[in-house]
């Protein structure tokens, strides 16, 4: 019999996962953690294997080592485990002349957790015709197609593999903001996996970065976004000393880096806010301003002090 | 928030009840629904098929019958078998197609990668989801049983008259429709293990192939390299139905539509497909789910196939080159082992392409596909060279339980355990002979095949059957009768074997050409050693008819001087082309005169201004010239005549023999397609006696008439082959028969 089925509530653990395709090293000894409640952004180039990963944690792929437990469970051949985890691939697969109707049904004889009423009310809210045939969609209809039965299955984990491509930029934020209230209510767990690191930053608040099969960077967002500062500042006299930025406690903060522009200087400093202003203001600017960064610029600097080329990451 | 409420009211309400009826690892109802609602349109085919295949015609044809049955109820019983004979095949046929489109139809999930990655993600075991779908296509084929026991219950329940018959009719309905699910079964287990081992629709059709075809075409392909490496082995019985019937299951369903198949049969094959459902969820469970879309979803099998078509090819190639060539041994030998390198390598490079879908794959795997070539190369060197001894192998007479012969497609089975044990003494001699002269032995039966009664036991081969039998039998007849047969092969046997019916044969074939002196003065006749009862005109000699008798004399001793030092080893000089001489209208060639220098111009002469005809010569029967002007008639007479002892002579030095019986041995036994045409028996019912045939000209007319007295005529025409059909029995004749008595009719 199937094993005994209770809702999951835990974290996603991926311990050491490796993956070959062929010659071809997919992944190689990926180990992450995914809290739960949180959205989990995978970011990464073409081919870093971000829908690898993500199929290894749907229990589509076996990892050839290493394993992707949820709740300490082991997720390959764990149909019990599946009733909490749906996954949208970035190429949903519908029945040939099926409706969406055709599919909900299907989903519904699968899917324990199942919800009619959210269903009704997603389908009421995308719109679409549930008695047409899915293949006569466009992409971007066939996308929210895959999000509304997806939703409608309550899962606990959702895994998503660039689901916002072909999605119109309404819609789009139409979708993160049903997951985020789903994240929100602490029912779902989403992971996200995009080429597109914008397209993540205003909804995730945990990225990692593929790259080459490995994650070279996996990290809270807000964390990220207190600990680096951008300055722009204009000094009364010569260049300050890169190493001579302290904060009050005397801690000397990183500067990351650092480019003058005329007489305007411009820092990225690490440290929390308070102590890089400090920093800064103890050199007596003449002007000086903290600027927020963008999720893209703070993975440009971690990266390059990780010693990488982030452009040659991202693309 | 919505959401949320929305989503914790239905599994309050909801996930109770679904959770009793849900899925276990082996079969998800829902998904079992839902296969059902997809797949109705194939159980209706089927349904559909199978009412009108089966019940309804019967109906039909039963209502025209029963009146008959009434009053002959064997009838019935013999209407029964018709309607098996007929539907039988049609059942099979349909049972195997149908069963292999039920598999596909099931396994195409594992052909689509984007399927295949939504099955997977689902909460479903992957031998659930299979074994449901399956369940559910099986569902279709057992539900369309139901309309044809429907008609047939009805019928029984309405119709008073056809009551007592219908149990006998219609139960043949039923084993028919047993017969249907059972081998459909079996089709669909098959089709299910061969698509389980790829990740691509048409390969999982070529895999199907190679599971249910490659056993018989690479046994069929060593058939062939043993027809062609061994000269004794009789490759006939491996050709045969039944035996292909043994070595595969696929050909053995087939081989099973001639017959009622058995309960035992029906029940083994269904199991077999079950087994072959078995291993076909196990290949499921734990192939890859990426490999959907990839030709092979096991590397070790893509590998394995490769290598079992490149030995396949190998040993094609291999036998295509030798076949072509013509030359020494070794050189066609050189040929052989450059065909087995070819076919190796070329479909090497397929296979690769193929199986790897590009070709920069193409030479994959270098050092593997040279281990294997050199294997096949090595492997078809040894079977050439005989190294097992499998043409030197003499079955001993306790390892003997039968022996079989076929004289025209006409089986012959002899069980009687002294005849067995002449065969086989005779075989050992001729081995010896060979082993002590080193010339070839005659056809000695050397290939062990397998009876049908006992494997463990090994029958014997045709051509030491055939001699013994006509030393037995057609010997005998021919003494005790005032007949000459022509046929050559008593005539050899007699003169290495048999005195006194030498001296018979040569006495009537003397009178033969006695009365053609008075058929037709004014022509050449020839006649031929083992067919001295035929005259043969010869239009070459009649073209010249300047010459002398002398001249002509001295022609036919150069000629037969060329014979005989070809003939003293003959074979060598056969195959190897020394002994050509080919005259077409429009085509000369002769080698010979290359060789032979003693061929003169008159001889040339007649070679280039007659037809031909009895000049036309090839390889193979270049011996045959042995045969010409045994007694030559010219201008009204008898110019040349060989004598007892030349005759005599020329048999014991191995130039008079047989076709393809050109051996230097003490015994010269027969070939079989040269074989009875006196009088044997088919059935127990059936007897003939092939009689007549009248020499007026070279187009001889023969006749057969049946020998009850009544002299009907069945067959007549000019050609030395005719048909003979009688209670569906056809027979093939050869022109060698009495000379005798011609039927009135007939004379002329």
């Amino acid at each position: 019999m199937q094993e005994q089925y209770t809702p999951m509530t835990g974290e996603i653990s991926i311990q050491n996962v490796t993956k070959t395709f062929g010659h071809v090293r997919s992944l190689d000894n990926v180990t992450a953690t995914i809290r739960q409640g949180s959205i989990f952004g995978l970011i990464g180039s073409n081919g870093a294997g971000k829908s690898t990963l993500l199929r290894i944690m749907a229990g589509i792929y076996r990892p050839d080592s290493g394993s992707v437990s949820y709740d300490g469970e082991d997720i390959w051949e764990n149909t019990a485990r599946k009733q909490d985890i749906v996954y949208l691939s970035d190429d949903q697969f519908f029945f040939n002349h099926g409706t969406i109707e055709d599919m909900a049904r299907y989903y519904k004889q699968m899917y324990i957790n199942w919800s009619d009423e959210k269903y009704d009310y997603l389908r009421s809210i995308f719109n679409l015709e549930t008695d047409r045939k899915i293949a006569t969609f466009s992409k971007g209809m066939q996308k929210q197609a895959s999000v509304l039965l997806a939703l409608s299955c309550c899962p606990k984990y959702l895994l998503c593999d660039e689901t916002f491509d072909g999605l119109d930029p309404v819609m789009r934020q139409f979708v993160k903001r049903l997951l985020a209230e789903e994240v929100a209510d602490g029912t779902m767990t989403p992971v996200i996996a995009s080429h597109n690191m914008r397209e993540l930053e205003d909804i995730c608040d945990h990225i990692g970065l593929l790259h080459k099969g490995g994650i070279l960077f996996d990290r809270e967002v807000d964390a990220m976004k207190t600990e680096i500062h951008k300055v722009q500042m204009v000094l009364p006299g010569e260049e300050p000393d890169l190493g001579s930025f302290r904060a009050p406690n005397g801690k000397i903060l990183h500067v990351v880096s650092y480019k003058k522009s005329g007489s305007v200087l411009n820092l990225i400093l690490r440290g929390e806010r308070e102590e890089a202003e400090a920093a800064v203001k103890a050199k007596n600017p003449v002007f000086y301003e903290l600027i927020p960064l963008t999720l893209e610029e703070i993975f440009i600097c971690e990266m390059e002090e990780k010693g990488y080329d982030f452009n040659s990451i991202i693309g | 928030m919505i959401l949320t409420a929305l989503s914790a009211k239905s599994e309050a309400s909801d996930e109770r009840t679904r959770l009793l009826g849900h899925h276990n690892d082996w079969f998800v109802p829902g998904l079992y629904k839902n296969e059902l609602r997809r797949t109705w349109s194939m159980g209706l085919l089927f349904a559909i098929v199978l009412f009108f295949a089966l019940p309804v015609m019967n109906l039909l044809v039963f209502s025209n019958r029963s009146n008959s049955f009434e009053e002959y109820p064997e009838r019935a019983l013999s209407y029964l078998e018709e309607f098996f004979a007929v539907s039988n095949p049609f059942i099979t046929v349909f049972a195997c197609l149908g069963g292999m489109m039920c598999a596909m139809v099931v396994a195409e999930y594992l052909y689509d990668r984007r399927k295949m990655n939504f099955i997977c993600s689902l909460p479903v075991k992957r031998q659930a989801y299979l074994v449901t779908k399956a369940a559910a296509n099986l569902t279709w084929t057992v539900l369309a049983w139901l309309p044809s026991i429907l008609l047939m219950v009805l019928v029984a329940l309405l119709t008073e008259t056809m009551r007592p018959h219908l149990g006998l009719v219609f139960g043949g309905c039923f084993v028919l429709l047993a017969a249907w699910l059972c081998i459909h079964l079996y089709f669909f287990g098959l089709t299910l293990l061969a698509c389980s081992f790829c990740g691509t629709g048409v390969m999982g059709g070529c895999m199907l192939l190679m599971l249910g075809g490659y056993v018989p075409i690479a046994v069929v392909s060593l058939i062939g390299l043993a027809d062609m490496t061994l000269s004794r082995i009789a490759t006939d019985y491996y050709m045969s139905a039944e035996f292909f019937s043994a070595i595969s299951g696929v050909f053995r369903v087939f081989y099973s539509i001639a017959e009622n198949k058995s309960v035992w049969f029906l029940l083994g094959t269904a199991l077999l497909g079950l087994v072959f459902c078995a291993a076909a969820v196990v290949l499921t469970v734990i192939r890859q789910s990426e490999k959907a879309g990839t030709p092979f979803a096991f590397d070790r099998v893509r590998d394995i196939v490769k290598y079992l078509l490149m030995g396949l090819a190998s040993l094609l190639g291999g036998m295509l080159f030798e076949s072509m060539s013509y030359g020494s041994d070794a050189f066609t030998v050189i040929w052989m082992l450059f065909g087995c390198l070819c076919g190796a390598v070329l479909c090497w490079m397929l296979c690769n392409t193929i199986f790897y879908k590009t070709p920069k794959m193409m030479f994959e795997g270098r050092r593997a596909v040279i281990l294997l070539t050199a294997c096949m190369m090595v492997f078809s060197v040894l079977a050439r060279i005989d190294v097992l001894g499998l043409d030197r192998y003499i079955p001993s007479v306790v390892m003997t339980r039968y022996i079989t012969m076929e004289h025209r497609d006409m089986p012959i089975t002899i069980r009687d355990k002294e005849l067995i044990r002449m065969y086989n003494d005779m075989a050992k001699n001729g081995q010896a002979a060979y082993d002590a002269c080193g010339y070839a032995p005659y056809d000695i039966p050397s290939a062990y095949r397998k009876a049908e009664e006992g494997y463990q036991k090994a029958p014997t081969m045709i051509d030491i059957g055939t001699t013994v039998w006509k030393t037995n039998y057609l010997i005998p007849i021919a003494k005790n009768t005032d007949v000459l047969y022509s046929d050559w092969v008593p005539f050899v046997t007699a003169l290495t074997a048999q005195d006194d019916f030498a001296d018979l044969y040569f006495e009537r074939a003397l009178d033969a050409l006695d009365k053609a002196e008075r058929v037709s003065p004014d022509k050449t006749y020839y006649t031929r050693v083992y067919h001295n009862s035929s005259l043969f005109s010869d239009t070459g000699l009649d073209a010249n008819n300047h010459l002398t008798a002398a001249e002509i004399r001295s022609i036919l001793e150069v000629y037969r001087e060329e014979i005989r030092a070809a003939g003293a080893n003959a074979m060598q000089k056969i195959y190897s082309g020394a002994l050509n001489i080919r005259l077409d209208n429009d085509y000369f060639e002769f080698p010979l005169f290359a060789e032979y220098k003693g061929v003169t111009e008159k001889l040339r002469e007649i070679l280039s201004t007659g037809n031909g005809d009895s000049w036309r010569e090839f390889n193979d029967y270049t011996y045959e010239k042995t045969f010409l002007f045994a007694n030559v008639y010219y201008r009204g007479e008898i110019i040349d005549r060989l004598t007892e002892e030349e005759l005599e002579d020329m048999a014991e030095n191995g130039v008079l023999s047989g076709y393809y019986h050109v051996y230097d041995t003490p015994l010269t036994l027969v070939d079989p397609d040269y074989g009875i045409h006196i009088e044997y028996k088919v059935k127990e019912t059936q007897k003939y006696t092939y009689v007549e045939y009248v020499n007026e000209h070279s187009g001889v007319i023969y006749e057969s008439v049946m020998p009850d007295g009544n002299g009907d005529i069945y067959a007549t025409q000019s050609k030395p082959t005719s048909n003979i059909s009688y209670n569906e029995y056809n027979e093939t004749v050869e022109a060698c028969f009495f000379w005798g008595k011609v039927p009135a009719e007939y004379q002329q």
